[in-house]
């Protein structure tokens, strides 16, 4: 049921979390897994030169760790790197999980709080609201 | 995998309401329990009845509970894939659905509940019992739609 999983990370140790549950579910379905790191484009901010060569080194190092864990279990994977302007992260997320037919979409929250709401990321909440798809949620400080 | 049930064996937990999201849930869970080799734990919370804040005849409360047991069983038949799960395991409980998830989700591997069950507008697409589990719980969520 779950063979393509869409896993959204933004490096955040709670981002790795959800790549573990991702690997451990993929495993089991023998299941593929898509990195997805979607840059947030500040608009009017020059994309020329430095900065985009800044940004694009700083996206690679945000798929890098979940992208290792999911080599080393030998979890058939895949990585992508997309854009968005500033609060289309969550439509740019359900984008690609279309495009990649995938049967989940796998993301970390900041786990719990009486705050509740505000601790669970405005992406990974919007994410909830907009996608067709199941989501699974994974809590930064899962232990187990 | 590794697990946080007391028992060692894999837990996933469930919430079913009776609509039809939370039948997708299910099965969902279901199949994730086969494939873990996990107990499937089904719950179906109803809130405790009480009428201008009395608790109502324990006679009504009875018909209460048996109602939701009879909804919860409906709701096992209609998805043959529990049967490939380690045990499913059926609880019914006079609580509120959020609480009584939450407490089992504890103890799980995985939560799984639909996106919108049966209380409140139906144009929400994410409902308060889901979002509150999202926000609270202590282990995975999965949100079926």
């Amino acid at each position: 049921m779950l063979e393509k999983l869409l896993l959204a990370v933004d490096g955040s140790p709670q981002s790795l979390e959800a790549a573990k549950l991702a690997r451990d579910l993929a495993r089991l379905s023998k299941g593929s897994v898509h990195v997805v790191h979607v840059i947030e484009e500040v608009i009017g901010a020059g994309r020329a030169g430095d900065f985009a060569l800044e940004e694009s080194e700083a996206a690679a190092d945000v798929v890098k760790e979940p992208t290792a864990m999911l080599a080393e279990s030998s979890v058939d994977h895949s990585v992508e790197i997309r854009r968005a302007r500033v609060g289309h992260i969550a439509a740019e997320l359900i984008t690609a999980a279309h495009e990649q037919s995938a049967d989940a979409i796998v993301m970390g929250t900041r786990g719990t709080s009486t705050l509740g709401a505000m601790l669970l990321g405005s992406s990974a909440n919007k994410v909830l609201h907009l996608s067709d798809l199941p989501v699974i949620v994974v809590p930064g400080h899962h232990g187990h | 995998m590794e697990t946080g049930s007391p028992d060692g064996v894999p837990r996933i937990v469930v919430g079913v309401d009776g609509s039809e999201a939370s039948l997708r849930a299910l099965e969902f869970a279901a199949e994730e329990a086969r494939l873990r080799r996990a107990s499937l734990h089904v719950i179906r919370a109803f809130p405790a009845p009480t009428a201008a804040g009395i608790p109502v005849p324990v006679e009504y409360f009875d018909e209460l509970e048996a109602e939701a047991r009879r909804e919860l069983d409906l709701a096992v038949d209609a998805v043959p894939a529990c049967a490939g799960a380690r045990e499913v395991v059926r609880t019914v409980v006079a609580e509120s659905p959020v609480s009584a998830l939450l407490a089992a989700s504890s103890e799980a591997d995985i939560l799984v509940v639909g996106s919108r069950g049966r209380g409140g507008f139906s144009a929400l697409v994410l409902g308060s019992v889901s979002q509150q589990c999202v926000q609270h719980a202590q282990c995975p969520v999965v949100i079926v739609r």
